[in-house]
């Protein structure tokens, strides 16, 4: 193999290493911007104008506001996942192994995990910390559907399929390389 | 190749096929879920306007938001590309992950464009502050990173493919 055809592949697998740890480092900050700013901070905050007695009544109330703002923050973490899972994907990548299941698999997974964090964007959360957060018995389906986020529940979808498509390619070429 | 692969090789060739019909009917009712409410909001803006509203002003605010939705739903036409390339079975061919490249970058810009270009735009034209609006929810950089991952599966998806076209020219 000559030089000008190892340049491509070189160049695929050092951006696949380099993105792999971007995409993981990417996921903790995530996490953890995530957790400061979606959950911490409005906990302190909301906590604030809220007694927290040291007893089960306060325990209670601690809990209820660091879950609500909690499942506000699920998407983010979700999302987050969904990095984690690319970053295998990447890694595969960066060990020059294009075709294969776990990286075919890792695809679909990361897109569903994406599904999953806009469904809870635009549906699951908002509902669940209207009923958390409500006080009145008045608990109906909250939704929070943009043009935008229209969009993006198609891309994903969409990756998700490819994933499945490639998921059962690659499932092909494991089984012809069996035979071999 | 044996019954069994064959089986499985048109297994996969469906699952494309599907997912392409699939495609071709969910992208034109994804531009009709952008496009009639920006429609809807528009003919309010310039035929029943707010009291004291611009009407000119609210109808290219809401041109602008829509922006971003639409070119993201434009960049989703490529995968028709790479559907039919995976329909026939070339799963690692140049073309396919040329496209599922080109999917990646439309759909970076038009996160791009909805997170840093519209919300200052859009206060700008309301004479709001402009820096105030530049306020990224954490889960816009959430899904930022993630299309730019996503990119970044079809460069070298598209490096791998040109290494495998170069090693067959060679065979050939």
């Amino acid at each position: 193999m000559t030089e000008a055809a190892m340049a491509p592949l070189d160049r695929a697998q050092k951006l696949a290493g380099g993105a792999a740890i971007f995409a993981v480092v990417a996921g903790v900050l995530i996490i953890l911007g995530a957790a400061a700013d979606q959950v911490a901070m409005p906990a302190v905050v909301a906590l604030r104008s809220q007694e927290v007695t040291p007893d089960w009544r306060g325990a209670l109330t601690l809990l209820n506001v660091v879950g609500s703002f909690l499942v506000l923050a699920l998407p983010s973490f979700m999302l987050a996942g969904a990095l984690f899972e690319l970053s295998q994907v990447l890694d595969e990548y960066g060990k020059g192994q294009f075709f294969t299941l776990k990286a075919s698999v890792g695809i679909r997974k990361a897109a569903e995990s994406a599904l999953w964090a806009m469904a809870f964007k635009v549906v699951a959360s908002p509902t669940i910390y209207n009923w958390i957060a409500q006080t009145d018995d008045i608990r109906g389906v909250v939704w929070h559907l943009e043009a935008f986020d229209l969009g993006l529940i198609a891309f994903a979808a969409f990756v998700a399929v490819l994933g499945r498509v490639l998921e059962a390619a690659a499932r092909i070429k494991e089984e012809n390389d069996e035979i071999v | 190749m044996t019954i069994i692969g064959a089986e499985a090789v048109s297994s996969a060739n469906r699952t494309a096929r599907k997912a392409r019909t699939l495609e071709q009917i969910a992208i034109p009712l994804l531009f009709a879920g952008i496009l009639l409410p920006m429609i809807g909001s528009v003919y309010l803006a310039l035929f029943e306007p707010q009291p004291g509203a611009d009407s000119a002003t609210t109808a290219l605010i809401v041109l602008i938001e829509a922006a971003p939705p639409l070119l993201l739903a434009w960049a989703m036409l490529g995968l028709t590309k790479v559907l039919v390339e995976y329909e026939a079975g070339r799963y690692l061919s140049l073309e396919a992950s040329a496209s599922l490249k080109r999917v990646g970058q439309g759909g970076l810009l038009a996160l791009l464009l909805n997170v840093i270009v519209v919300p200052p735009l859009v206060a700008l034209l309301r004479g709001e502050p402009v820096f105030a609006a530049l306020n990224p929810h954490i889960f816009d950089l959430c899904v930022l990173i993630f299309a730019s991952t996503t990119l970044t599966v079809g460069h070298v998806l598209e490096d791998a493919a040109k290494q495998l076209k170069f090693e067959n020219d060679q065979i050939v």
